[in-house]
């Protein structure tokens, strides 16, 4: 079966180092690097196989590049399958950063508190709730910037390869 | 015969890793995929819990080793019975 080669995207004539840089520059950060390694093993086997077959170190790396598949194709595929571990990663954060501040407040029992010292200063309160709808603006409006990072960043990408 | 594959590659790793073989190889070349490209499916179906893989040393090569898990042995059998139902029915229809 035919293969694609330089010029449009394919390995052509790259050796195993250039092709994993190249791989490099697509993948998100989360799942570089066990991409990265899992590729570098694969084409050195590959490579290694070429090279027992007769085939010079460099000839031997060009063909496990080619049979890897085009440099473009192959992290365009990697980087969707990634940006998805990484969204589950980062929400998954989020939860856990929300149950850390929110579950105190219900498994604290009411009477350990100390006694509110606001009763008898009504503009603390005012000062608290203020606090609060700012630390909750806040977070609102950087879980919006985040998601709209994420979606320029990864929108253009498919979500299902099969 | 690449684009005949699609939607049927989970099919054929979680077949390949179930038989411990090659299944370009056993295709006698007919699914020739990039290697490259087999690699997000394999991610997908770890992220869907059907396959498990880990670090092994291997002929003094460190390799990253798949299998299919429980849920993975299970998958194959509804996707391996749904098969067989799609191709019963065309071959009824295509002569």
């Amino acid at each position: 079966m035919a293969r694609v080669h330089a010029g449009d995207g394919g390995g052509g004539d790259m050796t195993i180092d250039a092709y994993l840089a190249a791989l490099e520059r697509s993948l998100p950060r989360i799942s570089r690097r066990r991409i990265l390694a899992e590729a570098r093993e694969h084409l050195r086997d590959s490579a290694a196989t070429h090279g027992a077959a007769g085939l010079s170190l460099h000839a031997a790396e060009a063909a496990a590049v080619d049979d890897f598949g085009p440099v473009g194709i192959v992290a365009r595929r990697l980087a969707a399958e990634g940006a998805i571990r990484e969204t589950r990663i980062s929400t998954l954060v989020a939860l856990v950063a929300v149950a850390f501040f929110v579950f105190p407040l219900y498994v604290v029992p009411e009477n350990s508190l100390p006694p509110a010292p606001w009763v008898e200063k009504p503009r603390d309160i005012f000062v608290l709730q203020l606090v609060s709808v700012v630390i909750w603006l806040t977070a609102g409006a950087l879980a919006t910037a985040s998601a709209a990072v994420a979606w320029t960043r990864w929108s253009h990408l498919p979500l299902r390869f099969s | 015969m690449r684009n005949a594959l699609k939607g049927h590659v989970d099919l054929l790793l979680l077949s390949a890793l179930r038989a411990r073989r090659d299944a370009p190889r056993r295709s006698e070349g007919a699914f020739d995929l990039a290697e490259g490209t087999v690699y997000p499916s394999l991610y997908r179906l770890e992220r869907r819990g059907l396959v498990a893989s880990g670090w092994q040393e291997v002929a003094r090569r460190r390799r990253r080793v798949y299998r299919l898990t429980t849920s993975g042995r299970g998958a194959l059998e509804k996707e391996r019975s749904e098969w067989r139902a799609f191709t019963r029915a065309m071959e009824a229809v295509v002569t």
